[in-house]
């Protein structure tokens, strides 16, 4: 027996049958493309292809075309390396960590979002791999056994812990995304014929609902499930130890595993927020992504938001208290040095402005909240800009100062793999199942809006049979 | 409409456990008379441990509040119970800065900082001075016992007169309470346990507290839990409520260790004179501490309570619950005591009858509270409007 209270929102609007939700979702993959849809795919495909473009030109020139000096080593690629790992947070936060505390709204994102993890965190990887100057040698990072004798990977590097992390958390996610996708992918199946059916009977290895494959399914989702959530957190805070473990003012800080996780749940949601504003409004899923879903997604920004606030001023507090001059300068020169601007634009965007999400009505207007998810993701750029740039800026020695400005080449790159994102995230909604068939039907009976009326009928009728006892009650007389 | 009565056995046997605790604690007193700093910052790290436990079952209400928790609600009454003693310990925390807080607090001395061979504490000033942290502790416990009392108010008032109207009212003592506690937690742990050493600083340290008294407040949750099924009150309370408050011990138990080992990675490995002393000191004068704690705070329930079966078993929750609250009452012990004792010029101590005693003295106590509490009011929340949900809970 599903029960929820009869306050809580409804999850499903529009009365929705099992096989409505099977239509209205797996319709969006058939047909023809619609025009707006074309459009955003060519726009998104040219950007992307000026961005592969520039990352040739980088390949074939070097790093020289990019802005950095002797003081400033690495600014623009790791700043959008560590914006789209952070990125790529939300989906496995959505899947692995909401199903174990068994947030029923997640089952209406979660699809999307785990989608979108996969694509920011290969945008990602596209950075490190190009600033090694030599991609060709790539395979160096790998501890394979090899004749370079000295050669060797440095397993004292974060940097190599980061390669582990990353390509771990992209298999396990990758998985967690296509397991969950087989029964969807088996429901496309079985509305095709032709070529289409071949293709998706394929991917769908050979699924039948049976109920064998389904407790198979269960007990697979929860392994990849208590899999994924240390991995949530193990990535972030690897990739913060890529600057905690060192000695720069501004970098080594305690703070920094904990602060990069909630940062990159807080942006992953933000973008999130973005894309499914949009997908509910251009495929009309508006039954499947209620206002409540967004609600419930605003309230994870806000605590995110705060988390990263506190963090903030935590590390500005303890800066002055450590009595440690050069931190203390590292602190005040963010705030008031060359990079104000930088500093400034990341408290207001995500400090200042996600509090805003403490009034019901923003939390639950649209417009607001899609512009909101616009400036966190700006705001969280920022955040790890702040961070990179302005900690190397002044180097111990006043000869070494120095300012960073990137060439076109290297905002080229940056817009170019939103390019490739929206590219890739385009083609996933074209061609699978933008939300969890199946998950979503998991929840019709405790969720959906006939039957949360339902459950406010049988709470009039409370005194009269007393817990328990009137749910068997309404189950028959629905029975008859 | 169930309720609890505490029992005059339950009675007898928590004022035998405060008369044991007492006993040891004088027996520590008296030998330890001329070390005044081992005995306040005793009394201070038990006294700091019990009301983040306090502090933390608030937050367990809060954050299930503001979160649409509807599963915890047949518990609510005893983490309210739990939150009750927050009381008792803001008196006992101004209680003993009144009488002790020179003899913990090196920085507090008259003359510390002009005397400060590093030259630092004079930078600090503005924040390390007596007439700030007294306005500071006034201000946090202030805050704290008023959203506890309006919360439980709440609470109460649903009983009788159950609406919507004051389930809306409690999220927003629930979100004000989370405002509140997101700066208080980690500023009170700067306060508290972090200027014992006031050369050193962690910005991880308020995060690292707090994890530590949550995990062992939900230890405390499920040893309540079960001992009243056992009393055969809560009927309705199944082994599924007991497993997730065990998923709760078994996350926030590597959550701690996730802090522990942030901490302790990032300063071994930046190897900075003035962050490292931390460690150097615990581990060349308390390594066993150190060990035990590690061992009882995560190898133990990372690898028992991996499983199913041993969330939903009394037995191993107990045993895992009792080593959690052992585990994280070292862990407070290690956060104050070896600082104390070297900023004050004193040998390094080990836990004796002082700490103990203490620790058995205030544990008594909160188990007085929490009792009295239970038995002041219905067992369980059935006004609230998730009530159903916490009944027919299921996973």
């Amino acid at each position: 027996m599903q029960y929820s209270s009869p306050i809580r929102e409804p999850l499903i609007t529009g009365s929705k049958s099992y096989h409505d939700i099977t239509e209205d979702i797996a319709s969006c993959t058939e047909g023809r493309p619609s025009l707006s849809w074309l459009i955003l795919v060519s726009i998104s495909g040219v950007i992307a292809f000026i961005g592969i473009c520039c990352i040739l030109w980088t390949i074939w020139m070097g790093i020289g075309t990019w802005g950095l000096n002797k003081t400033i080593g690495w600014a623009w690629d790791i700043t959008n390396f560590v914006w789209w790992i952070g990125i790529g947070h939300a989906g496995t936060l959505i899947s692995a960590i909401l199903l174990l505390f068994r947030q029923k709204w997640r089952t209406g994102v979660n699809r999307a979002a785990e989608a979108m993890t996969i694509f920011a965190v290969m945008c990602a990887a596209i950075f490190p791999g190009i600033h090694m100057g030599r991609i060709w040698l790539a395979f160096f990072i790998f501890p394979y056994p090899n004749s370079r004798g000295i050669l060797w990977v440095n397993f004292n590097s974060p940097l190599l812990w980061d390669v582990f992390a990353i390509s771990t958390y992209f298999t396990v996610s990758l998985l967690f995304w296509y397991s969950g996708l087989v029964p969807d992918i088996a429901t496309i199946r079985d509305r095709s014929k032709g070529l289409r059916r071949k293709i998706y009977s394929t991917l769908s290895f050979g699924w039948t609902g049976t109920a064998k494959q389904w407790q198979r399914f269960e007990s697979l989702s929860l392994i990849l499930a208590g899999l994924a959530t240390p991995l949530v957190l193990s990535v972030h805070s690897i990739v913060s130890f890529d600057f905690a473990t060192s000695v720069i003012p501004g970098w080594h800080t305690t703070i920094f595993p904990p602060y990069f996780v909630a940062g990159a749940i807080f942006s992953g949601f933000a973008m999130v927020l973005t894309l499914m504003l949009i997908a509910r409004k251009v495929m009309n899923l508006e039954d499947y992504i209620t206002i409540g879903h967004i609600e419930s997604m605003n309230k994870v920004i806000i605590l995110t938001g705060s988390i990263v606030g506190v963090a903030y001023t935590t590390e500005f507090f303890v800066a002055w208290y450590s009595g440690n001059v050069y931190e203390q300068y590292a602190f005040v020169n963010r705030a008031f040095g060359p990079y104000w601007w930088a500093y400034w634009s990341m408290m207001t965007c995500n400090v200042i402005s996600p509090q805003l999400f403490w009034f019901r009505k923003l939390r639950r207007s649209i417009v607001f909240t899609f512009v909101m998810s616009i400036i966190i993701n700006i705001g969280m750029w920022f955040e790890r800009f702040v961070i990179i740039v302005t900690s190397l800026h002044r180097d111990y020695i006043p000869s070494s100062w120095n300012m960073y400005s990137p060439t076109w080449i290297e905002v080229g790159i940056f817009v170019g793999t939103m390019g490739i994102f929206m590219t890739l995230f385009l083609l996933f909604s074209r061609t699978l199942p933008v939300i969890a068939i199946a998950e979503v039907k998991s929840i019709l009976k405790s969720s959906g809006d006939q039957y949360i009326a339902k459950f406010a009928e049988m709470e009039q009728k409370k005194d009269q049979y007393g817990v328990g006892g009137d749910l068997a009650g309404v189950e028959k007389r629905d029975a008859k | 409409m169930e309720s609890f009565t505490f029992s005059s056995k339950e009675k007898k046997y928590s004022f035998i456990l405060m008369g044991i605790g007492l006993l040891l604690m004088l027996f520590g007193i008296f030998t330890n008379l001329e070390n005044p700093t081992r005995i306040a910052t005793a009394f201070m790290y038990n006294n700091v441990f019990f009301l983040m436990i306090a502090l933390t079952a608030m937050f367990f209400i809060a954050a299930h509040t503001v979160g649409w928790g509807g599963w915890y609600i047949l518990l609510r009454r005893i983490s309210e119970g739990m939150a009750n003693y927050i009381y008792v310990g803001a008196i006992l925390t101004i209680i003993i800065l009144a009488l002790g807080m020179q003899s913990i607090y090196h920085w507090a001395q008259p003359g510390a900082a002009a005397h400060d061979p590093l030259d630092l504490l004079a930078g600090k000033e503005p924040y390390l001075n007596v007439s700030f942290f007294w306005i500071r502790t006034i201000v946090y416990l202030a805050l704290w016992c008023g959203f506890t009392w309006l919360l439980r108010k709440n609470s109460l008032q649903n009983d009788l007169n159950p609406s919507i109207a004051l389930y809306e009212k409690s999220k927003v003592y629930a979100a004000g309470f989370l405002f509140v506690f997101a700066i208080s937690s980690s500023t009170a742990s700067w306060d508290y346990t972090m200027s014992v050493q006031p050369h050193w600083y962690s910005t991880l340290w308020g995060w690292y507290n707090f994890i530590s008294a949550f995990v062992t407040s939900c230890a405390f949750l499920s040893l309540f839990i079960m001992y009243l099924k056992e009393q055969g009150y809560l009927k309705e309370v199944t082994d599924e409520h007991l497993h997730d408050v065990g998923k709760f011990m078994f996350a926030f138990s590597i959550a701690w260790a996730y802090l522990f080992f942030s901490q302790f990675m990032l300063i071994w490995y930046a190897n900075i004179p003035e962050e490292t002393g931390y460690f150097k000191l615990r581990a060349e004068y308390y390594p066993l501490t150190m060990y035990i704690t590690f061992a009882l705070n995560f190898i133990a329930p990372f690898f028992i309570l991996i499983t199913r079966k041993a969330k939903r078993t009394y037995g191993v929750m107990r045993v895992l619950a009792c080593a959690i609250i052992i585990g994280h009452w070292m862990d407070f012990y290690q956060m104050m005591m070896p600082a104390a004792l070297k900023e004050n010029h004193m040998a390094p101590a080990s836990i004796g009858a002082l700490e103990i005693g203490i620790g058995l003295l205030l544990g008594g106590i909160f188990i007085y509270v929490v009792f009295h509490s239970l038995s002041k009011a219905a067992l369980k929340a059935e006004g609230h409007p998730f009530f159903k949900e916490s009944v027919l809970h299921h996973t």
